[in-house]
């Protein structure tokens, strides 16, 4: 069967279809172009000819015009539609007029610079004009830093090595500085969050070193599809950014189908495995010789996979090396060695982590199956987009999971064809992250009176450190006065400096396998705690709460653990107030003070609870920011009794916590939920919702703007769940939100809703 | 909450104000008349460099000590980049009665234009600058001073003789290090009272801007001075160590400096050291490692004077082979070559028996000495 019947089979086969929550075909779309601008350097434009590039799909061409008027860009178009060359035509056709010019290009990690360069490089080669490109990582070997310093014309690196290398070494860089032309920043939807904010600072920082050096570079950006592309671009660099958003590359017929495994247990909500789902559909394809990429979200979910689907190849009387596993940690030669493969057809079916989902140049396949809901939707459609060419069909398929937010969007279609409801958020004001990067800055230039550094307040934040002794003002300047070197001391990666550092004693050297951030690290890594590493159960032996150490030794038992916080909200100051008919929602500053108290062991699978144990680790405290609501609401007249309102609460912030980061685009540890049946200083019952990251990284402020839309979701996950009395999709089972907790939050929500004047 | 608030939070303690700033530099001047005297060394006058030159300088010369700009840096960091100020620069210089040291302190950091025009003017005066590790370390701080100042440095284009690398490749093994210091303590035999340990000195400094503390500044004058004092004598005292080997102080650094300039392919000195060492050493161990050097040195340009070497030492196995082959390939001596290298595979033998692991490279090479030996023996029989 080719792709085309193997459509119409799987339409007309009534197993597949009554799992199938949607199936969108989107048509056999036609490219629209335009021709090359006269005035492109005429041997860039011969290379592109010798590319068998004569005109430019129009969206191009409108990018490249913006960025020659010297405006900054964004462009959002999908996996395929020549992002690269929106940015690198105009770099190369600058550099082809003036040889002098500078460039720097940010990708967030190395894997990724590695194979975006190939097409650069080749147009490089076929001008034969010399241009320099070189990249700048760790890896860098140190005798050809020199060397790169003086001659490059494009440095391709991250922004931890620009931070941390590069711009506290500027007067080494002077020349890169001085002619600055472009700064391309790719996969610009990666820098949202804690890393955003860090990286919106460290442009802060690249902009005043540029000014320094008397120049004004150009922002070039592209970003996966979200909603707010442009928000998050003039967030990141502080001036206007003109959006590109509309793709004109042609593209054959595709088929998006979302699958939700049958639910096999209504009492528990439980469906058969994703994964055994995935494998079946999968199997389909592979007897078809149709090329198909499986993502899934762990290693250990590739292996199992490979080895199920080449025991399945040899029942069908294939070669089993037709199907292979692509994750990271293979090698570079075996990578290229699979792509190889997959391109001359001797492999049909690649199984790869959803890690690699950008960094891999396998060219265009026919099929992908998404196993379990990526994260994000950025994510997704980057997966999806790797099947797909221009004049054939293809498919792309995403099986479900049971956690609750695959049960939310596997039946919210429109977020995945329509408008991504994901917004890319960023606080570079972070006062934490601030600091720091203010402390950078200073390393790097001295500031000066009534410089202002992101924030009008740049000189309060001087003298708090002129009064720690690190800055010394004298004469309208403020210096560096400390022995070390900032940057070293600061991840962008993480809010604080203060991570701890997880050591399997069981292998031998004894080995750091990861680290942890110091307010999870009381709720995940207690002594006794069973940690889940890449799949591999740990068993937490010790953990040294003043060397910031948690020594593990590998497991394997039948059961993990889960902690209990308690956890005392005082409200610090309040920023904003909107009085509606069910009470109050309020934005501003909270402090968390957090113990954690007792851990449950439980039964993996059944979720029995087998025991328990205390946690004895100091309190923790954390300044942070947060929305909370505020009800009028008497659960007794509204029929309630004490325990179901507990109940409704918790089920409600459960459902919350897991709708909410659909629309932050964070994962579900970044923000935290604590509710209050009746808040001590008002008596109210009372539900905060807050960063999970000191002094708050933008996630609750833009939930004040988000409030209605995210409430009316919560309301359809839980009317949307099949199950009877509440599930882990949910609400929670209701061993832990009571008999009635399903119905209870959802009237919670209704109330709410229906009292918005 | 605004800023101030947040900050309040996050200053457990406040340290309390800065009121002290300077808007100027300070300049030390000091001279020391000759003779000048550090532990057993004095110099009486100026005197002129003609050894040191053919190591720290890309074209050898003669040069008058007069035409150096001795300097060293105190700086607030070790790491470089950016933020690390050269809060005091010292130099030295030697006139016809003496040697002065003139030494530029930032009293605040924002007068660092015009001290950084002071130091290039007094650069500008001088052929070579000399530092100990200022290529690695003094220079690149400064030259990024200048370009945070928007200035051109005169370093740039100053031809510049660095210490270190001799003083290491010479007196590292003899010392154990190569510090400073070290220097001083073991070949000047000079040792510092109350001298500041290095990585205090930023910590003085920051405590001189924030609370106006001068007490400690002195000392790290003093250590600046010391450091620019000391390298006007280690430079004569490395240019009489090349020029002199019957002067050197002890067989390693005899072996050292001759190694390095073996190295450096500058041979001639090099012989020198090794034969004063073979000469009138005292170790045997140091003798025979010179012998062994020289001969492959030799070997290049005189092979027949390389073989006396080698006879001398033929319970050495590399002499061994070195012998054998010189028979083979020189003399052609074919029986010669082979008895050389029948005693040397027995002499192999009897070491791997006792555990010398180490032969069995000479063995292997031997071995196939030997075949090809016993093949030319056949060849010309029949011949």
């Amino acid at each position: 069967m080719n792709i085309d019947q193997i459509i119409d089979s799987l339409k007309s086969n009534n197993a597949f279809m009554k799992n199938v929550t949607k199936w969108e075909t989107i048509p056999e779309k036609e490219g629209i172009y335009s021709s090359i601008s006269e005035d492109i350097a005429p041997n860039l434009k011969d290379a592109l000819a010798k590319n068998g590039i004569n005109e430019l799909y129009r969206h191009q061409a409108e990018a490249i015009s913006l960025v020659r008027e010297g405006k900054n860009t964004v462009i959002v178009t999908p996996t395929a539609s020549g992002k690269t060359l929106c940015y690198n035509i105009p770099v190369m056709d600058t550099f082809l007029k003036d040889n002098s010019m500078r460039a720097l290009y940010l990708f967030p990690t190395k894997a990724l610079s590695q194979d975006q360069l190939h097409g650069l490089l080749n147009l490089n080669e076929l001008t034969g004009a010399g241009m320099k490109v070189f990249t700048f990582d760790g890896d860098t070997p140190v005798s050809a830093r020199k060397a790169i310093r003086n001659v490059g014309n494009i440095v391709v690196t991250n922004p931890d090595m620009l931070h941390q290398g590069i711009l506290p070494n500027h007067t080494k860089w002077s020349r890169l500085f001085t002619d600055l032309k472009h700064v391309v920043i790719d996969e610009m939807h990666q820098y949202r969050g804690i890393f955003g904010s860090h990286v919106a600072n460290v442009i802060r920082r690249l902009k005043r070193i540029a000014r320094f050096y008397g120049s004004d570079p150009i922002f070039i950006l592209s970003s996966a599809t979200i909603k707010n592309p442009k928000e998050l671009a003039e967030n990141l660099i502080e001036e206007d950014v003109t959006l590109i958003s509309k793709s004109y590359a042609p593209a054959g017929e595709k088929h998006y189908i979302l699958y939700n495994p049958p639910v096999v247990n209504y009492e528990l909500g439980i469906r058969t495995s994703y994964i055994k789902e995935t494998m079946r559909i999968a199997e389909h394809f592979m007897r078809n010789d149709i090329k198909t990429i499986i993502f899934v979200r762990t290693r250990t979910a590739v292996e199992l996979l490979t080895t199920y689907l080449k025991e399945k190849a040899k029942r069908m009387h294939k070669n089993p090396e037709i199907v292979q596993g692509y994750r990271g940690g293979y090698l570079p030669l075996e990578r290229r060695k699979i792509e190889k493969d997959l391109k001359e057809g001797k492999i049909t079916t690649v199984i790869s982590t959803n890690a690699l989902e950008l960094g891999i140049d396998i060219g265009s396949l026919d099929v992908s199956i998404t196993a379990g809901y990526p994260g994000t939707i950025s994510s997704f459609l980057q997966q999806s987009g790797r099947a797909g060419r221009r004049n054939s069909t293809a498919i792309s398929i995403i099986v479900a999971s049971s956690a609750p937010i695959d049960q939310f969007m596997i039946n919210h279609p429109d977020y995945f064809f329509g408008n991504s409801p994901e917004s890319g958020i960023i606080n570079p004001n972070n006062l934490i992250i601030l600091i720091n990067h203010i402390k950078c800055a200073a390393f790097e230039l001295p500031f000066s009176d009534g410089e202002k550094f992101g924030v009008d307040t740049t000189e309060e934040i001087l003298k708090y450190l002129e009064d720690n002794g690190i800055l010394h003002h004298s004469e309208n300047k403020w210096y560096w006065t400390e022995a070390i070197y900032p940057a070293e001391e600061i991840s962008l990666r993480s809010a604080t400096t203060e991570n701890f550092v997880i050591v399997d004693i069981s292998s031998s050297p004894n080995k750091v396998i990861g680290e942890m951030d110091y307010f999870s690290a009381p709720m995940l890594l207690h002594k006794d705690a069973i940690y889940i590493h890449r799949g591999i159960q740990y068993h937490v032996d010790n953990l040294d709460w003043e060397k910031k150490k948690a020594y593990v030794k590998k497991v394997d038992v039948g059961y993990y653990t889960d902690a209990e916080m308690k956890t005392t909200i005082d409200i610090l100051y309040e920023d904003e107030e909107k009085i509606f008919g069910f009470g109050k929602l309020n934005y501003g500053d909270i402090s968390v003070r957090s113990t954690p108290t007792i851990f449950k062991k439980i039964k993996l699978f059944t979720h029995e609870n087998i025991g328990w144990g205390k946690i004895e680790l100091p309190e923790l405290e954390m300044d942070t920011s947060a929305v909370w609501i505020e009800l009028n609401y008497d659960h007794m007249e509204n029929g309630m009794s004490d325990d179901d309102f507990v109940g409704a609460m918790k089920g409600f912030a459960n459902v919350l916590k897991n709708i909410a980061p659909i629309h932050l685009m964070c994962d579900h540890r970044d923000i935290s939920v604590s509710t209050y049946v009746r808040y001590p200083k008002t008596d109210k019952p009372t539900i905060f919702i807050y960063d999970n990251y000191p002094n708050g990284i933008g996630l609750s402020r833009k939930l004040m703007e988000l409030f209605y839309d995210v409430l009316i979701e919560t309301g359809e996950l839980i009317t949307g769940c099949p199950c009877k009395n509440g599930c882990p999709s949910c609400v929670g089972p209701a061993l832990d939100v009571g008999e009635h907790g399903k119905e209870n939050a959802l009237n919670l929500i209704k109330f709410i809703l229906s009292h918005e004047h | 909450m605004n800023i101030e608030d947040q900050l309040k939070r996050l200053s457990k303690e406040n340290r309390g104000e800065n009121t002290r700033t300077g808007n100027n530099f300070r300049i030390y001047e000091k001279k020391y008349p000759f003779p000048l005297t550090m532990g057993k060394y004095t110099l009486h006058t100026t005197f002129t460099l003609e050894e040191i030159t053919k190591i720290t300088l890309p074209e050898s010369a003669i040069i008058d000590v007069k035409e150096i700009l001795f300097f060293d840096t105190e700086t607030t960091g070790l790491s470089g980049g950016a933020g690390t100020i050269p809060f005091l620069v010292g130099f030295g210089y030697f006139t016809d009665t003496d040697f002065t040291t003139k030494q530029f302190f930032l009293e605040s950091p924002s007068s660092e234009h015009t001290m950084l025009e002071e130091i290039n003017d007094i650069i500008s005066r001088y052929n070579y600058i000399a530092s100990y590790n200022g290529k690695g370390f003094d220079t690149h701080i400064l030259e990024t001073r200048f370009i945070l100042n928007r200035m051109q440095s005169e370093l740039t284009d100053t031809s510049h003789i660095d210490l270190l690398y001799p003083c290491r490749a010479f007196l590292r093994r003899y010392l154990g290090s190569a510090s400073l210091q070290d220097v001083e303590r073991g070949i000047l035999n000079y040792t510092r009272s109350d001298d500041i340990p290095g990585a205090l000195i930023p910590y003085v400094y920051f405590d001189f801007l924030k609370n106006g503390n001068e007490e400690k500044i002195n000392a790290v004058i003093e250590h600046n001075r010391f450091d620019i004092l000391s390298l006007a004598f280690i430079i004569k005292l490395l240019d009489d160590l090349m020029g002199n080997p019957a002067e050197s102080p002890h067989d390693l650094i005899s072996l050292s400096a001759a190694n390095y300039l073996k190295n450096k392919h500058i041979p001639q000195e090099a012989k020198a050291h090794f034969e004063n060492l073979i000469r009138s050493g005292n170790n045997d161990t140091l003798r025979k490692e010179a012998k062994k050097n020289l001969s492959m040195l030799l070997k290049r340009e005189d092979i027949n004077k390389a073989s006396v070497l080698w006879e001398e030492e033929k319970d050495e196995l590399y002499a061994v082979v070195e012998l054998a082959k010189y028979h083979e390939h020189r003399t052609k001596q074919i029986d010669m070559a082979l008895k050389i290298t029948n005693e040397g595979l027995n002499k192999c033998r009897l070491m791997m028996e006792l555990g010398n692991d180490n032969s069995r490279y000479f063995y292997d090479d031997l071995k196939k000495r030997k075949r090809r030996l016993l093949r030319k023996i056949k060849r010309q029989t029949k011949a």
